[in-house]
């Protein structure tokens, strides 16, 4: 019966969300950030099993091959965005400032969680490698809504500071997906030690294959022309069969369907394919993104004092890191462009990719730190998801309003 | 399950072969993986995802083979779960597709809603004649026929045993009811794939489905009667009948307000329809289930909600009440093809091949006597209906498939009667077996020889 509830509970919210979700203005500035997607990481706390328990760990179980899907769709679709067209158009310089900006963020949050993790707790050293090193990851991914919010309610910002700020947070969560991609790959199931560590590189070098076969699987299929439903079937094979494929060798998802959405974006012949699965994929997006946010509410196990300290010491050092990526990776564009040093400020929501990277963490390590770690990381997602906006109006207004 | 017009060009031969090149590619990928990937007793989540793509890749690719062979695309996806089922490469097997079955009730009551939206009153107004006479006709026809022929042969060839004659006329009074039984899900499939629209496939959609209803109530009479024969000492079970009856009463009803208010969310065009389609039919296949259940365990009663009889009553009501049928078809079909294809695979992977090779003789012999009283009901009622010639002489090539209702049906026999149930349910399972891979292509033919099948879904008449 749970299930049953928890599955019209799921989809009404999921419905409901689909519609009245990310539509900036119509609520007080004061009010919006509550209502960035945060709040149904909240509703899924509540339906989850330290509360109301409507989706108990049962259903979690039933549901494990559906978010096995919706992961590997998120991470198809990202990779799909990457054609190289469309990277090549974009103006100069911008993915290089957004991969520099992910990796100083990432070089910046890993060292700190690996060094913090091995402090306080006694897990084997490979569950606390892939535990900082998805922190880390996560920590890199910016989302687009405190951006729009900025945008609705702050003051007249420079339009260049503003593109500049939604081209890092479409591209910077890249570094994120396969940092996280590189993590799993070493270390999820495999002894760590140096001498082993050679050995390790394999799964590195097999999920790279994956997502090369599967979307060789799926370029393959649509060298005929295909009818847009022969279409959706071959892109929900494709996606099940790369992101099972990866779950079940204990590998990322996302980064396996990443790569397979990255090479379909980028052979040439079927770029008019993209549009259309861009098309069938944009569908569904919103919807299945909110059910990830209402599970990953659902994984969340209450937070204790512990992890609300530990959220706080995260929420920290990711804004030192994206404060220091912001400042850095934009000194070559401030000789040209007014551009604020505190740009960072304008990066502080993680976003969708941030939050599927930790859920697909814990679906692959089933660990006490990990469900610790996915506690720390969801908690300030909710952090961030308030601050951000206020950030980022901060941050554009310091561009001096040149509107250049 | 639609296709593009004039997507196929010449080269329909290197099609075949690449689609071939590409098939064997996935199929040796998957098996590569499995030999890296550690087995469990119990399939994970991950490893039924990874099957449940392949399992759709594979069988989309076959579904597309055989279309040049001029078959219909779901014998390829049914020949796809045999080939990689548990009786073949056992790629796909039970282990896996037990975290599955979800999925495959829920595309069992995706397949009844869209046969109901098929059924419009308008048509069915002007069949009403045909559509009455063919259900009388045939169902008769062939559960005489069938139920004779079962009882001559049983008591010739003695598969039931030392059976007393009044209780092998008793059982084959039930095959003969099994018999009779059709397969709307694949009448509806085959009706979207040839985009057939007109008289003909309206009556067939219709007397498949509202067969269904008929076979309900007449396998539970049939069962009453074979108890009465084995125990007559405990008097005739009407209970079971009323159980019956209100269980396919209680289905409809709660069917059209389900439908009242799925019209509704059209009519009021709320999003993401096709997404809400899905997850109701799953909701109708889990609240039929836990009904179930709580009538078993509560008031002892193997009763419960039709998942499929309260979609088609939903998609009748919101095509003919709300009117809102096109709207709910169009969202349907976005989504329609993956949902036949997983459906379709998994019943070709749950086709008991074991069952067809230890008694092919006996069931390919029922299955040939039952086609010929199809064809005598059929011919019996288009004559009396007044119907056509093309009607006449193509009728009983649609009502061949039999599918999910007749194993469903089967399976009640053996618990009902498991004494001597198990062997018979062998020769009844092959008979559903064999009706299931010809069925779909025959009504494929008649849909193509009556001229309702459309030009650009058939490969040979598409223009390039």
């Amino acid at each position: 019966m749970k299930a049953l509830i928890a599955v019209i509970v799921l989809t009404a919210l999921a419905l409901v969300g689909s519609r009245r979700a990310f539509v900036p203005g119509k609520l007080p500035f004061a009010v919006q950030p509550f209502f960035t997607g945060a709040e149904f990481i909240i509703i899924g706390l509540l339906l989850g099993s330290d509360f109301l328990n409507v989706i108990d760990d049962a259903t979690l179980e039933l549901l494990r091959p559906f978010v096995c899907v919706i992961l590997g769709w998120v991470g198809f679709l990202f990779g799909l965005q990457f054609d190289r067209r469309t990277v090549n158009n974009l103006p100069s310089g911008y993915v290089a400032v957004s991969a520099v900006e992910g990796v100083v963020t990432l070089a910046t949050v890993l060292p700190v969680a690996w060094y913090l993790l091995m402090k306080s707790t006694n897990a084997a050293p490979n569950v606390i490698a892939i535990a900082a090193v998805t922190l880390a990851a996560s920590a890199t991914c910016t989302g687009l809504t405190a951006l729009a919010l900025a945008e609705e309610h702050g003051r007249p910002a420079s339009r260049h500071v503003m593109t500049l700020l939604r081209f890092i947070s479409s591209l910077d969560p890249a570094v994120g997906v396969i940092a996280a991609g590189v993590g799993l790959s070493l270390f999820a199931v495999h002894p760590f030690d140096a001498a082993s560590f050679p050995m390790t590189l394999q799964w590195l070098v097999i999920s790279v294959c994956l997502g090369f076969v599967t979307a060789w699987i799926f370029v393959s299929l649509t060298l005929t022309r295909t009818s847009q439903a022969e279409l959706t079937v071959y892109l929900l094979g494709a996606i099940a069969l790369a992101g099972g494929v990866a779950f079940a060798l204990h590998l990322s998802a996302l980064f396996v369907s990443f790569i397979c959405g990255l090479v379909v974006a980028n052979l040439t012949h079927v770029r008019s394919i993209r549009g259309r699965v861009m098309t069938i994929m944009a569908h569904g997006d919103r919807f299945l993104y909110l059910l990830l946010l209402v599970l990953a509410g659902a994984y969340w196990k209450l937070p204790d004092i512990r992890v609300l300290f530990a959220a706080l010491v995260y929420v920290g050092v990711r804004l030192v890191g994206k404060v220091a990526g912001g400042y850095l990776s934009t000194r070559r564009l401030a000789r040209h462009h007014a551009v604020p040093p505190l740009i960072g400020l304008g990066l502080v929501s993680q976003g969708g990719m941030g939050l599927a990277i930790i859920v697909e963490l814990r679906l692959v390590v089933n660990q006490p730190l990990t469900e610790a770690v996915m506690s720390v990381a969801i908690l300030a997602i909710v952090i961030n998801e308030f601050l951000a906006p206020w950030l980022a109006i901060r941050a554009a207004g310091r561009a001096g309003g040149s509107g250049s | 399950m639609a296709c593009d017009p004039g997507r196929r060009t010449g080269g329909g031969e290197r099609l075949v072969i690449r689609r071939l090149i590409t098939l064997s590619a996935v199929g040796v990928f998957v098996w590569l993986l499995l030999r890296v990937i550690e087995i469990s007793p119990s399939a994970t989540p991950a490893e039924s995802t990874f099957m449940l793509g392949f399992a759709l890749l594979s069988a989309a690719l076959l579904g597309e083979i055989v279309e040049h062979l001029h078959l219909p695309r779901i014998t390829g996806y049914i020949l796809a779960g045999i080939l990689f089922g548990p009786f073949a490469a056992s790629l796909l097997s039970s282990r896996v597709l037990e975290p599955l079955s979800a999925l495959n009730h829920m595309a069992f009551a995706f397949i009844g809603l869209a046969a109901g939206a098929e059924l419009k009153l308008a048509v069915l107004k002007g069949r009403w004649r045909s559509i009455v006479f063919l259900i009388v006709c045939t169902a008769t026809v062939v559960m005489i026929g069938v139920g004779g022929f079962f009882f001559v042969t049983a008591s010739w060839r003695g598969f039931l045993g030392d059976l007393p004659p009044l209780q092998i006329l008793a059982v084959a009074g039930m095959v003969g009811v099994i018999a009779a039984a059709r397969s709307p899900s694949s009448a509806i499939a085959i009706i979207a794939e040839t985009k057939a629209d007109g008289p003909f496939s309206e009556t067939i959609l219709g007397v498949s489905v509202a067969m269904d209803v008929v076979i309900i109530c007449l396998f539970a009479v049939a069962t009453a009667v074979a108890g009465l024969a084995f125990a007559p000492e405990q008097g005739l079970d009407f209970v079971f009948v009323f159980e019956v009856t209100g269980e396919i009463a209680m289905s409809i009803a709660l069917g059209v307000l389900l439908g009242a208010i799925m019209g509704l969310y059209l009519k009021r065009e709320g999003p993401q329809v096709s997404l809400v389609i899905v997850g109701l039919c799953f909701l109708v296949y889990r609240f039929s289930e836990i009904v179930g259940h709580y009538l078993e365990e509560t008031h002892d009663l193997g009763v419960g909600l039709e998942p499929l009889l309260i979609c088609a009553a939903a998609g009748f009501t919101i095509q003919n009440l709300s009117h809102q049928g096109t709207r709910l078809l169009g969202a349907m079909d976005r989504v329609a093809l993956p949902v036949y294809v997983v459906f379709f695979t998994m019943a070709g992977a749950r086709l008991d091949l074991s069952a067809l090779a230890t008694s092919w003789g006996i069931a390919l012999a029922i299955a040939g006597f039952r086609i010929a009283m199809i064809m005598l009901g059929t011919r019996l009622a288009t004559s009396l209906a007044g119907d056509p010639e093309p009607f006449r002489r193509y009728s009983w090539l649609g009502f061949v498939t039999q599918a999910g209702l007749s194993l469903a049906l089967i399976s009640q026999l053996e618990s009902k009667f498991p004494d001597w149930g198990t062997g018979l349910v062998t020769i009844l399972v092959a008979v559903v077996a064999i009706n299931q891979l010809i069925g779909p292509v025959a009504f494929k033919m008649a849909l193509e020889k009556v001229g309702e099948a459309r030009r650009g879904s058939s490969p040979r008449k598409g223009p390039s």
